[in-house]
């Protein structure tokens, strides 16, 4: 923790790291399939993967997906 | 709004009885399915901003309804298209969330972050012996001795590690460890205790700390349990 933030700021960012930590990087994954039909269109957005689109990530979400 | 924005996986019954409010001032509520339900609230589908209200709030809903039952959180802008594709989800993966749940319930996460500076070696130029042999055999020492600081790192590092794991584990039903992440981070750790151990477990790091004065240990939790929802991924990927 760097000596010069006040303890209130520096608590506060390091909750907020944490934070993002396990809810970008952890707990469940929900990202099954994508269903296309006519009428509907079922996306499953994945936060992470949008902010760090990997090749394989990138190839699944451009299968005919709309948005 | 017809999609769904999923907060976390709770096991059902019993219904909510809080009015917590989600992403966008939209109420969550649960979507059951058998004995398991999904956390939602009605949401726009598109992606919510990655930004520090919406990440908190996400957050807080997951802590406010784990402060009544357990829960499987579920990471952040995570949407599907209707609410019949949550259930279809639900029913898909309904033993896996069930057991994940099994394993969590009464159970909170404690995370463990310790930083320390390995000590260098003192730089040893090598003898003239190598030296005369030219800038090739130079290049080797230095790497040699590179290679061997490193390794004389880590084995300390493991050794430290091996020591403070002893009082903590025992207080933990389950612990995840990620050594070395980082050249300032001696581990990062993960444990699932007990809620009625969690002040044990505070004291007996607050211990673990004064004996090791020259870590630095930072604690957090109560968390949900985000490193032990093992089980629960999607096997298609």
């Amino acid at each position: 923790m760097p000596a010069d933030l006040e303890p209130g700021a520096a608590e506060h960012r390091i909750t907020l790291l944490e934070t993002l930590d396990r809810v970008l990087n952890k707990g469940v994954v929900i990202a099954g399939d994508v269903t296309i039909s006519v009428a509907d269109v079922d996306l499953i957005f994945v936060g992470l993967r949008l902010l760090l689109s990997s090749v394989e990530t990138a190839r699944d979400l451009r299968t005919g997906r709309d948005f | 709004m017809q999609a769904v924005y999923i907060y976390g996986i709770v096991g059902f019954p019993p219904e909510f009885p809080c009015r917590i409010q989600g992403l966008g001032g939209n109420p969550v509520r649960l979507l059951p399915q058998g004995d398991v339900a999904a956390v939602v609230s009605p949401s726009p589908l598109s992606p919510w901003p990655l930004d520090e209200a919406h990440v908190t709030l996400h957050e807080t809903v997951v802590e406010d309804v784990m402060g009544n039952r357990p829960i499987l959180p579920v990471r952040f802008n995570t949407l599907l298209g209707t609410a019949e594709a949550v259930i279809a989800l639900l029913a898909q993966r309904a033993q896996v969330f069930r057991s994940a749940l099994e394993r969590v319930a009464g159970k909170v996460e404690m995370g463990l972050r310790i930083l320390w500076q390995p000590v260098e070696e003192p730089e040893v130029s090598p003898d003239q012996e190598i030296q005369e042999r030219g800038p090739g055999a130079e290049y080797l020492y230095w790497r040699l001795k590179e290679e061997r600081g490193r390794s004389r790192v880590r084995a300390e590092g493991e050794r430290l590690i091996h020591a403070l794991q002893a009082p903590l584990f025992s207080l933990a039903v389950e612990r995840c460890l990620h050594p070395f992440p980082t050249e300032r981070l001696l581990l990062t750790a993960a444990f699932l205790v007990d809620r009625d151990r969690v002040d044990a477990f505070r004291k007996r790091a607050a211990k673990v700390r004064e004996d090791f004065p020259h870590l630095r240990f930072l604690l957090t939790g109560p968390w949900p349990p985000y490193h032990f929802v093992n089980g629960t991924e999607d096997n298609k990927r």
